[in-house]
């Protein structure tokens, strides 16, 4: 905004108060009685161009592209993104972070340091939204390199297609240029040698550069450029900074060190974060002042027990109990049964017991309104009430009336359809195959291929819509003709990729994953192999009709494979995202399976996309915004082999860490049933229990007791039956699918002894034949 | 057998060795070793506290929670009879459990009152609840009938030694084939048989009559009602068979005896010290022996019974004893006898028994709070300080061959093979030789995975005497505290032994299984309350410094873990035998030069106190003026200096295995 004489203005925020400490005002704000003053943009219109002949074509002036300054401004933090309210202690740390930015000595460089959920990014952001800078957000991760944000060598081609190499700035450098701060997440992922690249600009307030298109050059740091890193020290994955990197943030100055807020601070916080929730806010649900002191209070008790206390530090920060919050009152439940099944299960079974108790001495069963709830319940999957040992078909649950998100932009994406080939079918119907045509998005012209849609008539010219009979027709002309070929990313989900049934013991796991991803969060579903993860992540996309796009982690995946990645395409690199990123990008459920094989490292890049704002930064200077409708649904197996612990900082950013166990006895026996109703109720029983018996031998949850007489001889016999029998609950759903029941036991048999060694079939056989079949 | 409320004669050859014509997997030709056997009993049992011992016959004893085969004939026994055996048994633990000894009691009381021997009695409802138990075993696992049908094929599980038949060895007993033809009659119906004939008129006439009644009682849910049944329809007609036995035995007897009891009076006597030896015998050497009969509580607790005794016997047993050390020539040693209970669980009888028992002078010992206390030094310790790596960091190397197994692998090492790297595309057309990445990591050739050590810790009266507070003793608490605190972190399979003259092992390896090698992050880590290993020290007889009997412990506990194994002795130094303590580290080093460089034993020793002389000489001697290579000696001043100290010489130790 200008004035009539083109002195630059501050553009006029909404006032809007934070609390009694923080306010904000046209062009300054208010922290604790102090005055900062607020970022002002200008456009070039106060820059007149002097009236000249143009230059020959051969020449290529830098000021003639200046990017426009107001530019800048879409990159202030919005309202969504930063607190809503301010406490005292929060007022200190952002007034500490005002000190340092706007101290001219210092150059803004600021490091806030504390555990996970205390706070940090969101007040970084907030203070560049109080202050009206543009913020770039960087999140590292272990095999970051300096191509990803600071500089790269690119290929390019110049107007005779003669290739050369040219260094480009990356968003760091960009944000040095054009004076924004730099919000550096995780900086302690990054090695110190890396790191210390930063130093420079610190130091001297200049950079050089070589090898750029217009050969070694200077730049002066911009003044409005400020650096805000945050760090969990002593993270899984993390590194050490190093002192040196430590003491250029300035013990005392920037080097800002944080925690969690006083119970009666946080439980205030937390109050009003809820409020500021998407949902919450848009039907004016709020939660009582009274149940969040209780909670913050026990948060407080349990972070210091000398026991438990590290191990509570990172499971129940701030962001957690917000979270905790939102989905007792999403769900209705008890909130102590929610801190126990969605928020601690992935810790140590000592330290959750005891948390679990003193959560129950603490909240007793209390619940928040149920008003709130049930005007939640549009919103919501109907579940069907599932007694424990029933077992119903997944179509009694209902999908939810409304919706909080526009469908995914992938099902909008625009195509022209041309039909390739009409197959005539045996009834006197036919087929017509059509190839959808996608914009390439470099010319506006060129248009590929990309998957098959296919149209079918019966013999009187009716069109065919039944999803059953079309998918047949795909699966004719996949295995008949040929036709099969890669489309597009995101997929309707088939109803035989669901789970079998719905249980008590999975509706509940179900429930707490949904309410999860209302809360717009990311959830980790954690449970042993063949146990439903996937299933219950793919159910729950078919009830709420979301498309799906399912990935797989290893221990190779890499930074590269999340984000983006430079190709060498028509001679030129070019940064292209990837899959993961895309699907969020157009609003998918990514379902990220086995996500805690891929190094914990890697997985704090995506820290950034499950904050508020939800986006990243690519290293050619796009920044990705996550979708409002894409959600993530993480599986993976707590314990195993390859299987890494999980960065706390990732953990905690979960909405909901679900855990799948194998299923009670009695809902696995209804499963079996539901799958294969003519198989012997008895036998199931009988083979289910000797199973979940081995699974919990090889997992170590028997009592020692009874093994404690045993010889060594006959333990590891034991250990070695208990693993060939230790089947998962898909093995058997598969066992029992296959024959229809009534060989069940004979069929787990086989299965079971199958290539089994001599010494295991000597000890299993009898058990399992005595199971058997006689009595069918 | 059936339920079993006192101790049986081991059987007679009854049961033929002959294996089943019956078609049988091919896994179940053979017969089975106990140690199969047990398997399949607990994968039967599942989580039933009923343990599953090697006695001298297939007996259930419920108050004792115990099921006993006979080890020694199980070679005998084709696999299905074994099998057949054992699921008779498990129908008794299933069917009867301990719900039915008042049942039995009351039975019995009831039939003594009438005339009728307590054995005698209890035999009739044992015979006929097995039939019940059999049958309900069936309904439940059908497909367990080939094995009952092997079973009761030739042979018969109840033993029938209710008479001292003695003088009578080829004369049957008519209660015993009423017996039998009840059980066969039964077995018959089940393999689908006309039953055998009896050829005692007196006892087919018997089995006529009773049977209806028999049938009916083993058609029964519960036991009581069988007992009914039997009390009223089936007990007076075997009385009567019971009193025609008594009467066979009586004659028999007389006929046998009246003519030696002149010559040889003291044949009697003579043969009852013989039954006790054997007795004896047995007793120590068979569990489930039938000749045992003590009452059943001196079974189930007896390692709370070893518990029961003084700490003091407990070590004086020990030390009169001690293992030997390991031999130079390198050959195993022997195990020492061990009960079948692990270490963790007669320490845990332990700790209760001694809980209560000390001053309050460390017996309020808060581990926790040490733990919290110590944090900064284990914190150093683990993690290092400026400039020093940490044992996390040195341990994760050697075990997988990275600084930090949590971070994805940079790929730095470029190659003309393998996949394109990401980051730097440009490469393939400006530098193609360095475009494609090779392999991500080296592997070690030093790499050692498992590591097991034993800590020794001086409770001697030079460190601590009862009743009074000791800065010694504090120091050697502390550095027990960092030594657990690390090996639960690093997860390293540890002992911890404290010794004065004698030793009393306070944590086993049994207690520190972990499931991985990998270092849980700090906050997955729980610490465990282990101020009981304080107190236990604390409580121990404090007198003189016997290390030579602990080391010898040490030392066989050593022989099982796998990886390289160290010894860490934490002591005042004042060895009250150092020629033994000398003699005794020479033979480690002897043993030392025959064994692969990875496997050698190594004795760190940390002095607490001032006492420096007196520690070197005993932890640092010389053999022709050289220092013996497998102990060294590090004096530790303060507490606050012990992470430090313990670092060098771990990371020596490692660094140098």
């Amino acid at each position: 905004m200008m004035s009539p004489e083109g002195v630059p203005v501050a553009t006029t925020a909404a006032p809007r108060q934070f609390g009694p400490l923080v306010a904000v005002e046209d062009d300054n704000f208010l922290v604790d009685g102090q005055h900062y003053p607020r970022r002002r943009y200008s456009t070039h219109a106060a820059l007149m161009p002097v009236r000249r002949s143009p230059d020959p074509p051969s020449w290529d002036g830098q000021l003639l592209h200046l990017p426009d300054p107001a530019e800048l401004q879409r990159g202030v933090p919005d309202a969504a993104e930063v607190f809503s309210y301010l406490t005292p202690s929060m007022v200190r740390v952002l007034r500490r972070i005002a000190d340092v930015d706007t101290a001219v000595s210092h150059r803004g460089f600021i490091l806030l340091v504390g555990p996970t959920g205390c706070g940090k990014t969101t007040m970084a952001k907030t203070y560049c939204h109080l202050a009206n800078q543009p913020c770039t957000e960087l999140s590292f991760s272990g095999d970051t390199a300096l191509s990803d944000f600071y500089t790269s060598v690119e290929l390019i081609q110049d107007g005779r297609l003669e290739q050369s190499t040219l260094t480009v700035p990356g968003p760091a450098v960009e944000a040095m240029l054009r004076g924004q701060k730099l919000l550096l997440n995780e900086i302690n992922m990054l090695p110190p040698d890396l790191l210390n690249v930063f130093s420079q600009a610190m130091d001297t307030g200049r950079l050089v550069l070589s090898g750029t298109e217009r050969g070694n050059v200077e730049i002066e740091v911009h003044g409005e450029f400020g650096l805000i890193g945050t760090a969990n020290p002593n993270y899984v994955g993390t590194l050490d900074m190093g002192r040196a990197i430590e003491r250029r943030f300035g013990r005392g100055l920037g080097f800002i060190e944080m925690d969690f807020l006083p119970p009666d601070e946080e439980s205030v916080a937390i109050e009003y974060e809820f409020a500021a929730e998407r949902l919450f806010a848009q039907l004016g649900i709020r939660v009582e002042t009274g149940i969040c002191r209780r909670m913050a209070d026990l948060a407080a008790d349990l972070r210091k027990d000398p026991q438990i206390g590290n191990v509570m530090q990172s499971r129940l920060s701030t962001r957690t109990l917000v979270h905790w919050l939102g989905l007792a009152q999403i769900t209705g439940r008890p909130l102590v049964d929610v801190l126990n099944r969605a928020l601690l299960s992935t810790v140590p079974p000592d330290a959750r017991e005891r948390a679990v108790a003193q959560a129950r001495d603490a909240l007793g069963d209390a619940r928040l309104a149920e008003g709130a709830s049930a005007k939640l319940g549009p919103f919501r999957v109907a579940w069907p009430a599932v007694r424990s040992g029933d077992a119903v078909p997944v179509d009694t649950a209902k999908p939810p009336r409304r919706f909080l998100d526009a469908a995914s932009a992938s099902s909008h994406r625009s195509a022209i359809h041309r039909v390739r080939f009409v197959r005539a079918l045996p009834d006197g119907g036919k087929i017509l195959v059509a190839e959808p045509l996608y914009a390439d998005g470099v010319d506006g012209v060129s248009r590929f291929g990309l998957g098959v849609r296919i149209r079918a008539y019966d013999a009187t010219g009716r069109q065919i819509v039944d999803p059953d009979r079309l998918e047949d027709m795909t699966r004719l002309l996949r295995d008949q003709d040929g036709l099969n070929v890669p489309g597009p990313l995101g997929r309707q989900v088939r109803p035989r990729e669901l789970l079998p049934c719905l249980t008590s013991h999975v509706v509940e796991a179900l429930e707490l994953v949904e309410a999860a991803l209302l809360l717009g969060r990311p959830v980790f579903v954690a449970g042993p192999t063949g146990a439903g993860k996937s299933s219950l992540a793919r159910t729950l996309a078919f009830l709420r009709r979301r498309p799906v796009v399912e990935i797989g982690f290893t221990g190779e995946t890499a930074k590269t494979d999340l984000s983006a990645v430079r190709r060498l395409i028509g001679g030129a690199t070019r940064w292209q995202t990837q899959a993961f990123l895309e699907a969020l990008a157009a609003g998918d459920l990514v379902i990220a399976n086995e996500y805690n094989l891929a190094y914990p490292d890697v997985h704090s890049l995506l820290n950034g996309l499950f904050d508020k704002g939800a986006r990243l930064a690519l290293p050619d200077g796009r920044v990705y915004r996550l979708h409002p409708a894409a959600r993530v649904v993480a599986t993976g197996y707590l314990d195993g082999p390859g299987v890494k612990p999980l960065n706390e900082g990732v953990e905690n950013r979960f909405g909901a860490i679900v855990g799948l166990s194998y299923p009670p006895i009695a809902d696995e026996v209804a499963v079996l049933r539901f799958v294969a109703p003519s198989a012997h109720l008895g036998t199931i029983d009988r083979c289910v229990r000797l199973v979940d018996y081995c699974r919990r031998l090889v997992a170590g949850k028997t009592d020692p007791a009874t093994l404690a007489g045993l010889s060594r001889a006959s333990q590891e016999a034991l250990r070695q039956a208990a693993r060939r029998a230790a089947l998962s609950t898909a093995e058997l759903v598969a066992i029992a699918r296959a024959g229809g029941g009534p060989d069940f036991a004979e069929r787990l048999r086989l299965g079971i002894l199958d290539g089994a060694p001599e010494n295991v079939r000597r000890t299993l056989e009898p058990v399992l034949l005595q199971y058997g079949l006689a009595g069918e | 057998m059936s339920i079993d409320r006192r101790s049986d004669q081991p059987p007679g050859s009854t049961l033929s060795p002959e294996s089943s014509s019956l078609d049988a997997p091919y896994s179940l030709l053979a017969p089975y070793e106990p140690s199969e056997l047990e398997t399949v009993a607990r994968l039967l049992l599942q989580d039933r506290p009923v343990r599953v011992v090697a006695g001298a016959w297939w007996s259930y004893y419920p108050e004792r929670g115990e099921v006993s085969y006979p080890a020694t004939l199980l070679t005998e026994w084709p696999a299905r009879r074994s099998l057949g055996a054992l699921c008779h048994e498990i129908a008794e633990v299933l069917f009867s459990g301990s719900a039915a000894v008042p049942i039995f009691e009351q039975f019995i009381g009831w039939a003594i009152a009438r005339g009728c021997e307590l054995r005698t009695a209890e035999l009739l409802l044992n015979a006929i609840n097995d039939l019940r138990v059999n049958r309900l075993y069936l309904e439940q696992f059908p497909g367990s009938r080939p094995y009952f049908l092997e079973l009761y094929r030739e042979a018969t599980l109840i033993q029938k030694n209710d008479f001292d038949q003695r003088q009578i060895e080829r004369q049957v007993l008519p209660h015993h084939v009423f017996i039998d033809a009840v059980t066969d009659r039964w077995s018959a119906a089940l393999a689908h048989d006309a039953p055998r004939t009896v050829s005692d008129d007196r006892v087919r006439r018997a089995v006529s009559r009773c049977w209806p009644s028999i049938a009916r009682a083993v058609a029964c849910q519960e036991l009581a009602a069988l007992a009914e049944i039997v009390q009223s329809e089936v007990f007076p007609a075997y009385l009567e068979l019971v009193s025609a036995s008594r009467e066979a035995v009586r004659r028999a007897t007389a006929a046998e005896t009246e003519p030696e009891e002149s010559t040889r009076p003291e044949t009697p006597s003579e043969s009852e010290g013989e039954d006790d030896l054997i007795a004896d015998d047995l007793t120590s050497l068979v569990r489930g022996s039938p000749i045992d009969d003590e009452p059943p509580v001196s079974w189930v607790i007896l390692p709370d019974a070893d518990a029961s005794q003084s700490e003091a016997d407990d070590q004086e047993e020990k030390s009169s004893a001690p293992p030997p050390v390991v031999p130079v020539d390198g050959t195993p040693l022997p195990k020492p006898e061990k009960s079948r209970w692990t270490g963790g669980i007669i320490q845990k009888f332990r700790r209760l028994g001694h809980r209560g028992r000390s001053t309050p002078a460390y017996e309020d010992f808060n581990y926790v709070e040490a733990v919290r206390r110590l944090g900064p030094q284990i914190d150093a310790l683990l993690n290092g300080t400026d400039g020093r790596e940490g044992l996390i960091a040195i341990l994760n190397r050697r075990r997988f061959g990275t600084f930090d197994p949590w971070r994805r692998p940079r790929r730095w090492r470029k190659g003309d093979s393998g996949e394109v790297d990401p980051d730097h595309a440009e490469n393939l057309v400006i530098s193609p030789a360095t475009a494609f990445l090779k392999g991500r990591r080296q592997p070690r050739d030093d790499s050692q995975k498992d590591f097991a050590h034993v800590i020794l810790l001086d409770v001697s009266g030079s460190v601590v005497q009862r009743g009074y507070r000791s800065r010694k003793f504090d120091q050697l608490i502390d550095t027990m505290v960092v030594f657990c605190e690390i090996h639960e972190r690093l997860k390293i399979p540890y002992e911890l032994i404290a010794f004065s003259d004698r030793f009393n092992v306070l944590r086993s390896f049994d207690e520190c299984r972990f499931e991985n090698l990998q270092i849980d992050p700090t906050s997955a880590y729980v610490p465990k309350d282990l101020s009981y290993l304080v107190q236990e020290m604390y409580q121990a007889e404090h007198a003189e410094t016997q290390e030579t009997p602990c080391l010898d412990r040490a030392i066989v506990d050593l022989g099982e873990p796998r990886g390289m194994k160290t010894i860490f002795m934490v002591t005042d130094g004042i060895s009250s035998d150092r020629l033994a303590l000398t003699e005794r580290l020479l033979e480690i080093e002897r043993h030392n030069q025959v064994v692969p460089r990875n496997e050698r034993l190594m004795l760190l020793a940390f002095g607490v106190g001032l006492a420096e002389d007196e520690f070197k000489a005993s932890y640092q001697p010389e053999i022709d003026g050289q220092p013996i290579p497998c102990s060294t000696g590090q004096l530790v001043r303060t507490v606050e200096s012990l992470p430090m100290i313990v670092c060098d010489s771990v990371d020596r130790r490692i660094r140098t295995a």
